[in-house]
C-alpha cells in the first residue's frame, strides 16, 4: 500500500513514500521532518542498535524525555492497518499531547539490519491530521536494501551509491543542492542547479562549471550524457612538481562531469576526488545511479522502487 | 514542531498565513528596465538618525534623503514584475515555480527569501 500519487524519500538508508504534497522540511544525517501544506506532518529518526533491542527501555526513555518537556507520553495500540504495515518490524506504539500539539507514533526495530526507527505523525487534537496517511507511509517504509547500495531521494534528485560511501556534508539551497560522500580517501560530490535557462544565459556549460560549480583548475571538454549536453573535467597536466605530488598522493586529483537536462531546466554534476588517480568506472557507477526524479533513465540505471 | 517543548523560535505567523499575504511595492520606489531585461530599482534611503544629529551639530542643513539602487538579476526581475499588489505570495510562488520548472518548496524558499530582503530594504510591504 502506497499513498496515491506518492513521492519517494530516501535518506541515509531509510526509504518511504509520502503524499506528493509533502516535502522534507528539516534534514539531518539521521533525522527528517516532513512537512505538508498545513505544517509539520511527520518526523523520523533512526540509527543502528548495538546489542539487544528493548521496546520497553526505549519507550521508558522517550517517556522521561517528553515528561521533562511538559508532555504526557503514553503507550498506544496502533490500529490494524498500522500493524499490518509494520508486520516485518518489532514495534511499540506511543502517543503524546502537549497544549495544542499531539502526535501518534511508533518505535520500530528491524531484526534484519538491526536499525531502530522512531516515527511520529502530527495531528492537532480532535483532528486526524497527518496520521490519516500514516498506514500508507509506514507500508512503504524500508530501512535496508539487499543490493549493497544506499538510495538517496529528496526533492527532485535521486542517487544510488555503493554502501561504503558515508554522507559527509549536504546543503539544500534554493537553486543549488550539494551532497558530499566519502569512502576511505575518495570523495563523491553530487550537485544540482536550477533554473538552467537562467544560469546558462550568458555562459556555456564549461564556463559555468569553472565559475558557478567552483571547478576552476580543471580542463573541460564537451561530451554528451545520454544525448544531453555535458562537459567532462580533468586536472590540467601542468608542471612537473604538481604531477609528482599527484603521483605520490600528496595532492588530490579531481574529475568532474556536468550535464544539462534541458527538458527539466536543470544542471546536474558529479565531482569525484581522490588520491593516486581515479578509476573511470567510479564515475560511470555514480552517473548510472544519479539523476532527476521522473527522468528517463539510461538502461541499467537506478529506477526508483 | 517536533518533540514537545523543543520548538526554538516563537512562530508569529503560520507559513500558510504568510503565503496568503500580498506584497505591495513602496510607492516611492522607481524602477527602470535595462536592455538585458533586468530591473534596477531606486528607493529612498533615510539618513541614519545619528548621522542626521552629527550634521545638525555641525550646523549644516538637514541631510536630504538619498536614493539607494538595487539591480535585480533575471530571477529577481521575474519576481519583481509579478508583484502587482493583487497577487498573493502563494500565487507568485506557483507562477515562479511553473515558469522555471522548479520544485514548489524550492520556489517558495527562493521567493520568500527575496521578498523578505525587499521588505528589509523597505521596497515592499505585505498586506
Amino acid at each position: 500500500m502506497k499513498p496515491a500519487n506518492g513521492k519517494e524519500i530516501a535518506w541515509n538508508g531509510i526509504r518511504f513514500v509520502v503524499p506528493a504534497a509533502w516535502e522534507p522540511g528539516r534534514i539531518g544525517p539521521r533525522h527528517l521532518v516532513i512537512q505538508s501544506e498545513a505544517g509539520p506532518a511527520m518526523e523520523i529518526k533512526w540509527g543502528p542498535v548495538k546489542g539487544r533491542f528493548s521496546r520497553r527501555t526505549h519507550l521508558r526513555r522517550l517517556s522521561k524525555l517528553t515528561r521533562a518537556r511538559g508532555a504526557a507520553l503514553r503507550e498506544w495500540v496502533p490500529p490494524k492497518d498500522w500493524q499490518q504495515a509494520l508486520s516485518r518490524f518489532e514495534s511499540a506504539g506511543f502517543a503524546w499531547e502537549a497544549g495544542g500539539e499531539a502526535a501518534v507514533g511508533t518505535i520500530l526495530h528491524c531484526p534484519t539490519c538491526r536499525t531502530a526507527s522512531l516515527i511520529q505523525f502530527f495531528q492537532p487534537p480532535g483532528r486526524t491530521g497527518a496520521a490519516g496517511q500514516a498506514a500508507a507511509v509506514l507500508a512503504s517504509l524500508q530501512d535496508h536494501r539487499d543490493d549493497g547500495r544506499v538510495a538517496w531521494a529528496v526533492y527532485d534528485i535521486l542517487a544510488l551509491l555503493p554502501i561504503g560511501f558515508a554522507l559527509v556534508r549536504y546543503r539544500f539551497e534554493a537553486g543549488r543542492f550539494f551532497l558530499e560522500f566519502r569512502a576511505r580517501r575518495r570523495t563523491i560530490g553530487l550537485l544540482r542547479w536550477a533554473p538552467a535557462a537562467v544560469l546558462l544565459r550568458d555562459r556555456d556549460l564549461s564556463r559555468f562549471a569553472e565559475t558557478m560549480a567552483g571547478l576552476d583548475g580543471l580542463e573541460f571538454q564537451a561530451s554528451a550524457v545520454g544525448g544531453e549536453p555535458a562537459v567532462e573535467g580533468r586536472e590540467r597536466a601542468e608542471g612537473c612538481a604538481r604531477r609528482l605530488a599527484s603521483s605520490l598522493g600528496l595532492r588530490p586529483i579531481r574529475t568532474a562531469r556536468i550535464w544539462h537536462v534541458p527538458s527539466r531546466n536543470r544542471i546536474l554534476g558529479i565531482v569525484v576526488e581522490g588520491r593516486f588517480g581515479i578509476d573511470p568506472a567510479v564515475m560511470e557507477t555514480v552517473r548510472g545511479g544519479y539523476g532527476l526524479a521522473g527522468e528517463n533513465r539510461p538502461p541499467g540505471a537506478h529506477q526508483p522502487r | 514542531m517536533g518533540w514537545p517543548g523543543k520548538t526554538g523560535r516563537r512562530v508569529l505567523i503560520s507559513r500558510d498565513d504568510a503565503l496568503g499575504c500580498t506584497p505591495v511595492k513602496n510607492r516611492h520606489v522607481r524602477e527602470s528596465h535595462l536592455e538585458s531585461g533586468e530591473v534596477v530599482v531606486y528607493y529612498p534611503v533615510a539618513v541614519h538618525p545619528w548621522m542626521a544629529r552629527v550634521v545638525q551639530f555641525l550646523g549644516k542643513e538637514a541631510a536630504s534623503p538619498r536614493d539607494g539602487k538595487l539591480q535585480l538579476d533575471a530571477l529577481g526581475t521575474a519576481v519583481w514584475d509579478m508583484i502587482d499588489g493583487r497577487r498573493s505570495l502563494r500565487r507568485i510562488v506557483t507562477a515562479f515555480a511553473a515558469a522555471h520548472q522548479l520544485e514548489a518548496r524550492e520556489a517558495e524558499i527562493a521567493v520568500v527569501q527575496f521578498v523578505r530582503e525587499l521588505g528589509r530594504r523597505g521596497l515592499v510591504g505585505l498586506h
